[in-house]
């Protein structure tokens, strides 16, 4: 960032009656998103952004950047009250804010978790304020072959470092590229894969996608199993909340070593679901306290909270400034800034800087918002997850229809939900991440295109992806990430081949 | 119920299989250099063979190294179904017969045959939700959902 000036102009944007009230919203949409089963901030996005077509851009992202929050902490809320995450990335939150809650500490570990998100998302949000003008600059000097490396960086960093089976991240990764190219080609106008189907002429709708995706298919994975949810009861006593923010300083290790790898994991995306996992797992390998982890251990709860935050929040940096979303659900948010008729990438900040640091600041104050809402509000939404899930499903479902029919009303989209939520259970059930699918059907046209021209500039060479020291580092940089699963379990064979590593 | 991994080898199976039509679709095009640099077919004919082949190793991995445990508790196939099968007949039914009657149908039979409601509740839950969705989209958005015959023929669209 060159001068304050800027953001103190986006302050002005978001500080705004309209755009309080919208951040409101947004946060307490947000929370129920979160907590509601097979609503998740992906598919919560997703749902929210036909009604924001009518919206100014900033209003718009501010609405649904609102709810992103908003559903983080909802997706807390329930991991330690029911051990049901509400979110993927709350999954490790459940290891011990769970017991912690069984242990009656429920008040504890939920203003603990909330209070460790504020501190992620405001150093998220201070990386974002400070670097994003550098990133954009950077960013500005980039060429088609740039442009291409990073989005090849992009797709090889969830392969290599996404946590879930390198091979089944690759097929729905390519799954998404493939739906990302049905419809019309955009450089030769042919239709592509539509095999003489006048439906599919417009392509397939990344909405469409995700709402079948998360929400159907969640669902049915969840009607799948027959666990009957024990919740726990809670209500925050502001007294707690001041007791837990004063204990704080105790985590700082864990605090700014979590931050940082939810700040690395969101600006390369590999989002705040695997950022969670990964602080959990390095606090617990070096943690003083870990041998405390799994049976309640404060810091379990500290550690993949504060780097789910930190994740979240940065995520939305690479989105803005290279048009790289670092996440599933800021992945859908660019979709939704195409829509709206903006091109994310460098020159967003140059031509709409009211936009980016409207944003950014909005950052700052819905964060707050969001916290100061959720420490309030715990109670009532918590008791969401007490109505049966036989009525609830089905109340989600006709949602998650209902959204799907106001995309563009099409009868063929309603074929294509239910299509994708039948993808979406059996990916669930045989542990196929989601996020890589919808990243690629975002992603897909803007990589080809970026492929294409490359190869136009080069008369057809790959060279051109060597062809100087930044676009070179990139791409072999994405090549070593895409062999990283085989690298490491080669490493780990050789290891284990010497005979003085003795118990594993 | 299927084993897990008859269940893993059938999903890797079916995106080979969708690699192949990608491929096949992708011949249709110009799949090498034409004058605007690579044609219409080159970008979907790799993902398709890299998508074939991705699958089919997985199919290999999983065919080989024998996956204990099922793909899902006993019983499950009939609770999902039990879940999908209206929803897919209110997905279906929202093109010709407009959203609002097939909605409130959908959820007065979830409502009493699967979470066991009383008729009032359930009456409620059914009039409730579409009545919340006419206010928020057809009121408030100008975004009118679907209407079918049904509304014409009364006269209310």
């Amino acid at each position: 960032m060159d001068d304050l000036s800027v953001l103190l102009h986006g302050f002005e944007v978001a500080l705004t009656f309209h755009h309080l009230t919208l951040m409101v919203a947004g946060v307490l949409i947000g929370i129920l998103v979160g907590v509601l089963p097979g609503l998740g901030a992906p598919n919560g996005v997703a749902l929210l952004l036909p009604i924001t077509f009518t919206m100014s851009p900033v209003s718009a992202i501010i609405l649904l950047s609102s709810m992103y929050w908003g559903a983080l902490l909802g997706g807390s809320t329930t991991s330690i009250l029911f051990n049901i995450p509400g979110e993927p990335s709350s999954v490790a939150t459940t290891f011990d804010g769970h017991p912690m809650a069984k242990q009656g500490k429920a008040a504890e570990a939920l203003s603990l978790a909330f209070l460790s998100s504020g501190f992620g998302a405001l150093v998220g949000v201070l990386v974002v304020t400070f670097v994003a003008d550098d990133i954009a600059g950077f960013a500005l000097r980039f060429s088609p072959a740039e442009y291409f490396a990073v989005y090849l960086l992009a797709f090889c960093a969830f392969i290599g470092m996404g946590g879930a089976d390198p091979l089944k991240t690759a097929v729905s990764l390519l799954l998404g590229l493939a739906f990302a190219s049905v419809g019309m080609d955009t450089v030769s106008g042919e239709m592509r894969l539509t095999f003489g189907q006048d439906d599919l002429v417009r392509g397939v709708s990344f909405l469409v996608a995700v709402i079948g995706l998360f929400g159907i298919g969640e669902l049915l994975a969840t009607a799948d199993d027959t666990e009957v949810v024990e919740g726990i009861r809670a209500r925050i006593r502001p007294a707690a909340v001041l007791r837990t923010l004063l204990q704080m300083p105790r985590y700082a290790v864990a605090l700014i070593r979590s931050a940082a790898i939810g700040v690395w994991m969101g600006l390369t995306p590999g989002g705040p679901t695997a950022a969670s996992f990964m602080a959990y797992g390095i606090a617990r390998r070096v943690s003083r306290r870990r041998h405390g982890f799994g049976r309640g251990e404060p810091e379990g709860v500290v550690s993949p909270e504060t780097a789910d935050h930190s994740a979240g929040v940065s995520a939305l940096l690479p989105m803005l400034a290279l048009g790289v979303p670092g996440s599933a659900t800021a992945a859908v948010m660019m979709g939704g800034l195409m829509i709206w008729g903006l091109q994310p990438g460098p020159a967003l900040f140059q031509e709409r800087p009211d936009f980016v640091w409207g944003l950014v600041a909005s950052m700052y104050v819905a964060n707050l918002v969001a916290l100061a809402i959720v420490l309030s509000t715990v109670p009532i939404f918590a008791s969401v997850m007490r109505v049966p899930f036989a009525i609830l499903a089905p109340v989600i479902l006709v949602v998650c229809l209902v959204g799907a029919w106001t995309i563009a009303g099409s009868g063929f989209d309603m074929w294509l939900v239910l299509a994708f939520g039948l993808l979406g259970y059996l990916f669930k059930k045989l542990d196929y991440p989601v996020a890589p699918l919808v990243l690629a059907m975002v992603l897909g046209d803007k990589a080809e295109d970026a492929f294409r021209q490359s190869m136009l500039i080069s008369q057809g060479s790959l060279g051109v992806f060597w062809s100087n020291g930044l676009v070179g580092s990139i791409t072999t940089l994405a090549l070593l990430l895409l062999a990283w699963p085989l690298l490491s379990h080669l490493l780990r064979r050789a290891r284990r081949g010497t005979p003085r590593e003795t118990a594993a | 119920m299927p084993g897990r991994r008859a269940a893993e080898v059938s999903v890797a199976l079916a995106a080979a299989g969708a690699g192949l039509v990608v491929m096949l679709g992708a011949l249709r095009h110009e799949t090498g250099w034409t004058s605007t640099g690579p044609g219409a077919g080159y970008f979907p004919l790799r993902i398709g063979i890299l998508l074939s082949a991705t699958g089919l190793l997985l199919a290999l991995r999983h065919g080989m190294i024998g996956d204990v445990g099922r793909f899902a508790q006993p019983g499950a196939a009939r609770r999902v179904l039990r879940l999908f099968l209206p929803t897919a007949i209110l997905a279906v039914s929202v093109a010709p017969l407009g959203a609002y009657l097939p909605m409130t149908a959908y959820l007065i039979w979830m409502g009493r045959m699967e979470a066991r409601l009383s008729w009032p509740r359930a009456v409620a839950v059914a009039l409730g939700l579409p009545g919340l969705f006419y206010l928020v989209f057809d009121v408030w958005l100008f975004v009118p959902l679907a209407k079918g015959p049904v509304e014409r023929w009364l006269g209310i669209w």
